[in-house]
């Protein structure tokens, strides 16, 4: 990510900045709300993005009926 | 953690993959300690357990039972299988009778499984015979092509000979040629996601690896479909002769067919072909003269339905629990040991060798761009003629059943099409629907397989939701939280209303079936809502009985 093009995401419509180290939504998310404040199950730091427990699900909205995904493993270039 | 797994045992290698080691050792009957082999391979004894306990076939509870009732959808319809099980039951003993999903007899019923071979129709009458271990000739499923022009049916590629000829053709033709008659065909992907084959190919043949592997998705779990099972044992130089291309298009030199465990004459019908085309050189090490090698083998499923999805059938083949995997990565650049993989399904394999023999214009000038070319249709015992057909896309269904499939025997009404997981159409609706992959979507169906498993008029639709929700408890992988305890939930409810102790909950089974339509990781437990709510919507006022009146 160039530093002249910042990438911009909201979050109950404030505006925040895309981090290098926001590599998921998810990432993104606790980083600014609190990592308490967004609840998980099968989240670990010391493990891959494993998608089980399905409590951080996403629907994609920039799509008409769009489909739900995982907040842990969707990165931005997907979405 | 599983990366680690998979590299480990992408050392083993596909030839002795893990999961041919697990499930031989498993069923030997002097098998070898289990940490010994772990520890051979350096790994861990709780992959290997947990590996082994995933599979039906390999519990002790399976093994020590002799024969095996049929309990897929189109067999219970039919109603033919609790008498089957009494039979077997008086004449093995009450606790060696267990059961098995789809044995791919839809056409005749009667379907089980006795001692590594099928029998079905009227096969139990000589179950004397059957159970002395005679030989006994059996009904061969009725298959014809409708087709304008065949792809999946025509003796284009029926001998060694042929297929000798072809590849010596195709070799020397441009891998990006190939692909472009693929991508100009417009085949989508027949096993139910209907991704375009051509790029799917292209895709891989781009990715970075120093090994890939071409992988024939020949778990055909769907109830109601034994089309691949038609292939596999009819026209397997068509399946193998895709795979073959694929591999050069690719730049792979090993592939494997991962068949079902309850398909033994698939097997063994693929077995022969290998080894004869290994014989002729035309498997194997620089086949006819050139540069290209490919070697193929088989991996035989051991009952899980789950296999049937790509990133699970990975995880079994490389010993791990048949897990579903997040995606992406997907499996063209991350597949099969982490290495680039093409994942086809029998049909969409031999239909990439029909169109590459007959031209991709003949296929694309079938149907729409979508739903392009011949799609392979199975039809269950309730229609006067069953068996497997090559239709156009676009074929109107009404046109199928009435015409092709010459009506029905008993008065049906509705219609599982597309496997457990596909739509339930009701009968009035036959006349509005053409075979057309976007059109069965667009009404709230879904094509799939385009199997037909009919449903009898007096059958309960109440019990038939009951069977798909057993059906998801048992086959669900039980990764996901939506998938694992919402099948087993809803499986509970209709527990409780075939017991007649509690009625069902209108609302919350709503509210169960939307969180397992959005939340569940894969289309198994993703989907079972599908036919589910088909079901509510147009049956709900046979099932008011069986609901909570206040909600």
């Amino acid at each position: 990510m160039s530093s002249e093009k910042r990438k911009i995401a909201y979050i109950d419509g404030k505006p925040y900045e895309i981090g290098a180290n926001h590599t998921s939504i998810l990432k993104f998310v606790k980083s600014y709300v609190g990592e308490k404040k967004v609840p998980t199950l099968c989240d670990d730091p010391n493990l891959a993005p494993y998608g089980a427990c399905r409590v951080c699900s996403v629907e994609v909205a920039l799509e008409k009926d769009g489909p739900t995904r995982n907040g842990c493993l969707l990165s931005y270039s997907s979405c | 953690m599983s990366k680690n797994i998979s590299n480990l045992s992408g050392r083993i290698g596909l030839k002795e993959n893990l999961f041919k080691q697990i499930s031989e050792n498993s069923l030997s009957d002097s098998p070898k300690d289990i940490n010994d082999i772990a520890k051979e391979h350096n790994l861990g004894v709780s992959t290997l357990h947990g590996a082994e306990s995933f599979y039906e076939f390999l519990r002790p509870s399976h093994r020590e039972k002799k024969a095996f009732v049929c309990n897929g959808s189109a067999c219970m319809c039919a109603g033919t299988q609790e008498k089957l099980k009494d039979t077997l039951k008086e004449k093995l003993g009450d606790d060696k009778v267990g059961e098995m999903f789809c044995l791919g007899h839809c056409y005749e019923n009667n379907a089980f499984h006795y001692d590594g071979e099928n029998y079905a129709g009227k096969d139990i009458e000589k179950i004397d015979q059957i159970l002395k271990g005679e030989d006994i000739i059996q009904d061969k499923f009725f298959s014809k092509s409708h087709a304008t022009t065949s792809f999946l049916m025509d003796d284009k590629l029926s001998s060694t000979e042929q297929f000798k000829d072809q590849l010596n053709k195709f070799l020397k033709t441009d891998k990006q040629e190939i692909i472009k008659s693929l991508l100009d065909s417009n085949l989508t992907g027949r096993g139910g996601a209907g991704f375009p084959t051509g790029l799917k190919w292209d895709f891989c043949s781009k990715a970075k690896g120093d090994k890939k592997y071409v992988i024939c998705n020949a778990d055909e779990g769907d109830s109601g479909a034994f089309s691949d099972r038609y292939l596999l044992e009819d026209q397997p130089l068509k399946v193998i002769f895709g795979m073959v291309l694929c591999g050069m298009v690719i730049g792979s030199d090993e592939g494997v067919l991962y068949i079902r465990g309850e398909y033994p004459k698939s097997i063994e019908a693929i077995n022969g072909s290998i080894n004869e085309l290994k014989k002729l050189n035309l498997l194997g090490d620089n086949i006819l003269g050139t540069d290209f090698s490919f070697d193929l083998g088989i991996c035989i499923g051991q009952g899980a339905y789950i296999c049937g999805e790509e990133t699970a059938l990975i995880a079994s083949i490389e010993g791990r629990r048949a897990e579903v995997d997040v995606r992406p990565p997907f499996p063209v650049t991350e597949g099969l040991y982490k290495k680039p993989t093409v994942v086809n399904n029998v049909e969409t394999l031999a239909a990439a060798t029909g169109i590459l023999i007959n031209g991709p214009e003949k296929f694309a000038a079938i149907g729409n761009k979508k739903s392009a070319g011949t799609k392979l249709v199975c039809l269950d015992s309730f229609f006067n003629n069953p068996g497997v057909y090559e239709i156009d896309m676009g074929t109107p269904m009404k046109k199928i059943f009435n015409e092709i499939g010459g009506g029905y025997k008993e008065p049906v009404k509705a219609f599982q099409v597309g496997g457990p997981l596909g739509g339930v159409v009701p009968l009035s609706e036959i006349d509005n629907l053409n075979l057309d992959f976007q059109e069965f979507t667009a009404k709230g169906f879904m094509l799939g397989h385009a199997s037909v498993v009919s449903i009898p008029k007096d059958f309960s639709m109440s019990e038939y939701i009951h069977h798909l929700f057993e059906f998801s408890a048992e086959e669900s992988c039980g990764k996901c939280f939506p998938g694992r305890l919402g099948s087993y939930r809803g499986k509970e409810m209709f527990d409780q209303a075939k017991k007649g102790t509690a009625k069902i909950p209108l609302k919350l089974l709503n509210e169960l079936l939307i969180t397992m339509q959005k939340g569940c990781l894969c289309a198994l437990c993703g989907a079972i809502p599908t036919p589910i709510m088909n079901i509510l919507k147009y049956f709900g006022d046979e099932m008011k009985n069986d609901m909570m009146k206040d909600n």
